[in-house]
């Protein structure tokens, strides 16, 4: 594994926690979460997305619902306040530090 | 649900923390499916195939998919317990053996069973079985350092094809009957060869070969022993509404024990051995690892009964 793939592994530990809040206004399960993700650039892999799901809840980020209506049981995550205030709060942090690349990067290019 | 996900989720299960393991399993099934859904061609047994293929080893999905504590430290534990317990069933099964034969037994290089007497016999059960946990222990961690799962996979094996062989055979009365049946034939054996025996020999000399007295009233005695320690065990099991894999595991090593404790205390019958009777030597040699294969049977079945698959 090259520099940039650890690099980039360590990024996305908080982007996927990020987009994960961000996607789970509405109730989606495991497999729903990857197709929605990849069809917006964002590619997870599955291994990587149901323990983060899993961490999360534990959390109290997220909450979880077995749905057996369907023909295949399936598990949905959801937000909880708790985690729309987590989310703000990343995204804050994220808003921050992009400003700050960008003011960065202008110093140095001028 | 389809047998590869079944087979895939067998061999993912040993590995994930008890906790979290339904969940899981069931999550792992689900994305699965919906994968191979939506592989070209959809529901075919060749993407299913191929979809499993790409989760990868089912110990890196187990560690992969867990949050709480390394997978491995979990099965650890399982592992540990289960090859203790098989440790201790050859273990029981050569103090039989020992007991019975009226000598010392040597298993190079680990077991070593000394002629037990009945003060003995008090510290050897409870002695042996923390041996067989400490020697566990050291044997997996060699294992471990090795990368070596096959004999996992084997104990496995055997524990998936006694599930088989018992699927759909349900806990009755008979199993009280049979042991009773049991308790009654050893009885009829004692009888036998108390007053039937001895005046056979008096009518033929040949009997005495293969049957030597006093050999034959101990060795019921034994067998005895052993039969109503199981029958107690059946009745137990049916009253209690025990899981098949504790009447199992209880009931073979409650009769081994009971065996064993009966050889010692009756002590062997080493003058009827030494008089030639080869064929009775080779007969005990074989019931005694009979009874430990039965037993060794009993601990994987446990194996997989403790781990059983949850319902998805």
């Amino acid at each position: 594994m090259s520099e940039v793939d650890n690099f980039e592994k360590e990024m996305n530990r908080g982007f996927f926690q990020l987009v994960v809040l961000l996607l789970l206004e509405k109730p989606m399960y495991g497999y729903m979460i990857v197709r929605v993700l990849e069809q917006n650039g964002v590619v997870v892999d599955e291994n990587t997305l149901y323990p983060l799901l899993r961490r999360l809840e534990e959390k109290g980020a997220l909450s979880s619902r077995w749905d057996a209506a369907e023909a295949k049981a399936r598990k949905y995550y959801e937000v909880t306040d708790q985690g729309r205030a987590l989310r703000s709060s990343l995204l804050e942090i994220w808003e921050h530090q992009g400003k700050a690349i960008q003011s960065l990067r202008r110093e140095v290019e001028s | 649900m389809n047998a590869h996900i079944t087979e895939f989720l067998e061999r993912v299960r040993p590995f994930l923390v008890a906790a979290d393991e339904q969940d899981i399993l069931r999550e792992i099934a689900g994305s699965i499916e919906d994968r191979e859904a939506s592989m070209p061609g959809g529901g075919t047994d060749e993407n299913m195939v191929a979809v499993i293929a790409a989760m990868g080893d089912p110990r890196d999905v187990a560690a992969a998919w867990s949050t709480g504590r390394p997978a491995v430290a979990v099965n650890y534990l399982k592992v540990q317990w289960l090859l203790t317990g098989l440790l201790y069933a050859v273990t029981v099964g050569m103090a039989a053996m020992s007991a019975v034969a009226g000598g010392s037994i040597i298993l190079a290089p680990v077991l070593y069973v000394p002629r037990l007497t009945p003060l003995s016999l008090l510290y050897y059960l409870l002695l042996s079985f923390v041996f067989d946990y400490g020697l566990a222990s050291i044997l997996i961690q060699v294992n471990e350092h090795f990368g070596n799962r096959v004999g996992i996979e084997w104990a496995l094996g055997i524990a998936r094809r006694e599930r088989d062989r018992r699927h759909g055979k349900r806990k009755t009365a008979d199993v009280v009957v049979r042991n009773l049946v049991d308790v009654v034939v050893m009885l009829i054996l004692y009888l036998v060869a108390r007053f039937g025996v001895p005046y056979a020999i008096w009518l033929r000399g040949l009997v005495r070969f293969f049957f030597p007295d006093p050999f034959s009233v101990p060795f019921t005695i034994w067998l005895l022993a052993m039969a109503a320690v199981q029958f107690a065990v059946a009745c137990l099991y049916c009253a209690r509404n025990w899981p098949t894999y504790v009447y199992e595991l209880v009931g073979s090593l409650g009769g081994m024990i009971a065996l064993l404790v009966a050889a010692t205390l009756t002590g062997p019958p080493v003058q009827s051995l030494r008089e030639g009777a080869m064929p009775i030597r080779i007969f005990l040699a074989v019931f005694v690892l009979s009874v430990t294969w039965g037993l060794f049977k009993a601990v994987t079945t446990a194996f997989f009964d403790w781990n059983a698959a949850p319902e998805l």
